[in-house]
């Protein structure tokens, strides 16, 4: 009987201890993944400003569905440079999402278009590959970049900054 | 990770499949543990930042359902006893609420596990479930891959009667496979193409009012065969690890009435609200004003299910809506109907009730339904509309086809045809399929499954 009681003492202790560890994780989500008011255009600018856009050429709606299988309509903002040529690897894709849910969608097509375009390369195009290699994903809230270029590290942080 | 991805179908499933096998039956700790693992991985290849809750839920909800396990029903143990279950339900639920309801990154598959881990708690509660403590089973319940990111919602109690029995011989292998490959196709070739037709569609700014009527169609028909070929899918990897699933979904858009679309629509959600909210508020055996008071929130439940918009809890009082009608007002009268115009008035209403889920906003859906009846001034149709249905005739009419059994039945005539089976073309059909599928793959974007954002 004492052997019970104290099993159950034990297992409300650890429940409990449990429960302040989703709600720390919580706390911690909050506070790490904070929704940014920046406003789209400010964002891109400020990306655009570290990045050699002469290789590149705007992508349009279509191309952006193409490319990524993202549907612009879904979010508030979305803006994709991508390579004038086919030996280029230079891009940019910029994503304000409605909501944050869709942060997934949008990672994993960042990380499939990367796969792609490094599969293209693999082989040939060594400079390519190794730019596609240190390219950038990052997902901050309700913005999103992915950049593979020269300076994609220096870019990246510009975004950060921006938001 | 998705199911329909070429590192998932030629990695991933080979190997967690190999490992399993090898491992004899008889050391059934061993091949649960590997399971294990590998839902793990799969987690991870898709949501890493998001085991650490997970992990803490599902360590949470065994803990609890030991509590409960242990506590007595009666006296002051009784009382502590139900605490237990409340405190659990409440902390999964306030979990899955805080995550849909803010705008955090949703962990994926949370509105899925959320459901199995309330289901563990009640089936020990309630008595339905035997459970010996063993934290590989409730963890297997819980994080076994195939269901994990979209289910099926499988209960404990039905899951755990496989767990506890041998496996020593799997008999499910080939159907597993067969499941497997139809929902590869309905996802690849079906739900995909849909998607890129509807797509052209819902990003025009104005349409006649038949492009909008086909913009539906389309979403209708991509959103089941996303979702039923997820669903397959699952079922038919759960079977290939030597596990029964019940289906998912038995030809909804063939129902003749929103009573029986929901008996045949996402048939575990269904059932998991029926077991464990409509049938502990009394169900049908009580008076009327409390069955319309049960099926009321069990509607409103499943649209704040789906997710956090309005659009959500209004189709669910929707659908509701037509349910307690069906029940309470129209009844058997409706049987005068022809079947064919009931099954035509049922999808009428489900395809309606999708574009609240396509759409941003209430007033976007209703703008679109107003689009439907030419509100944006260019007539029922115009060469657009040509454009669009001309273009995508030869899929529409796949779609529909599929939407029945006929191809299982043909399949059927062609391979049990006479006295002998004919396996031979059964599996040179599934071969032929599955190259099929995966030259899509190769060649196409990635695309993510329509039911994880719930």
């Amino acid at each position: 009987m004492k052997t019970k009681s104290m099993r159950l003492t034990a297992l409300e202790i650890v429940k409990w201890i449990l429960v302040a560890l989703i709600a720390a994780f919580l706390i911690h989500s909050f506070t790490g993944n904070r929704i940014s008011k920046a406003d789209f255009d400010t964002v891109w600018d400020a990306v655009s400003a570290d990045a050699d856009m002469s290789k590149m050429q705007e992508g349009s709606n279509q191309m952006i569905r193409r490319l990524y299988g993202l549907d612009p309509a879904q979010f508030d903002g979305i803006r994709l440079y991508y390579p004038k040529t086919n030996m280029g690897a230079e891009e940019i894709l910029l994503v304000r999402m409605k909501d944050t849910k869709d942060q997934e969608t949008v990672k994993s097509a960042m990380e499939s278009r990367k796969k792609t375009q490094m599969n293209n390369f693999n082989g040939y195009g060594t400079y390519q590959y190794a730019m596609l290699e240190k390219s950038v994903i990052s997902i901050r809230g309700n913005y999103a970049l992915f950049v593979s270029a020269d300076n994609a590290a220096a870019i990246g942080q510009a975004f950060a900054n921006a938001l | 990770m998705t199911f329909s991805t070429l590192s998932f179908i030629f990695i991933f499933l080979p190997v967690s499949l190999l490992v399993y096998h090898l491992i004899p039956a008889r050391r059934s700790v061993w091949r649960k543990a590997a399971l294990l693992i590998f839902s793990v991985l799969f987690y991870v290849w898709g949501d890493a930042p998001s085991l650490v809750v997970l992990l803490i839920s599902v360590l949470f909800n065994y803990v609890s359902g030991q509590q409960i396990r242990m506590l007595s029903s009666e006296g002051q143990e009784g009382l502590r006893r139900k605490a237990a279950v409340i405190t659990a339900a409440a902390v999964d639920v306030a979990v899955l609420g805080i995550f849909k309801y803010s705008r955090l990154a949703l962990p994926v598959g949370i509105s899925f596990y959320t459901f199995s881990s309330l289901s563990y708690i009640f089936d020990i509660y309630y008595g339905r479930a035997e459970d010996d403590g063993n934290i590989l089973n409730e963890m297997l319940y819980i994080l076994f891959f195939p269901k994990l990111i979209s289910g099926p919602i499988m209960q404990y109690k039905d899951f755990r009667e496989q767990l506890v029995q041998s496996t020593a011989k799997n008999r499910y292998f080939a159907s597993g496979m067969h499941l497997f490959i139809i929902g590869l196709f309905k996802k690849v070739l079906l739900a995909d193409n849909l998607s890129t037709a509807f797509h052209q569609i819902s990003s025009l700014s104005q349409m006649a009012g038949l492009t909008a009527w086909l913009g539906m169609i389309f979403y209708s028909l991509e959103l089941y065969f996303d979702f039923s070929g997820y669903s397959d899918m699952a079922i038919g990897l759960a079977e290939m690890f030597g596990f029964r699933m019940e289906k998912n979904f038995n030809f909804p858009y063939l129902s003749d009435g929103v009573t029986d679309f929901w008996r045949r629509w996402h048939i575990s959600l269904g059932a998991w609200f029926r077991d464990y909210v409509y049938i502990p508020m009394g169900g049908n055996r009580c008076s009327r004003e409390k069955q319309f008071r049960n099926l009321a929130v069990v509607w409103i439940l499943t649209g704040l299910w789906h997710g956090n918009t309005l659009n959500f809890l209004f189709w669910g009082i929707y659908h509701g809506f037509f349910v307690i009608l069906e029940k309470f007002a129209i009844g058997q009268k409706r049987l005068s109907i022809p079947k064919w115009a009931r099954i035509l008035l049922t999808d009428l209403i489900a395809f309606v009730g999708w574009i609240f889920f396509f759409t941003p906003s209430i007033g976007a859906a209703f703008r679109y339904i107003g689009q439907m009846f030419g509100t944006d001034g260019l007539g029922f149709a115009n060469s657009a509309s040509v454009y669009y249905l001309t273009n995508n005739l030869v899929l529409l009419i796949l779609a529909v086809i599929c939407c029945g059994p006929l191809l299982t039945k043909l399949h059927d005539a062609l391979v049990y045809r006479g006295s002998r089976n004919r396996m031979y073309v059964s599996a040179a059909l599934h071969v032929v399929l599955l190259i099929f599928c995966v030259a899509n793959m190769v060649g196409a974007t990635y695309s993510t499954f329509l039911y994880f954002r719930f």
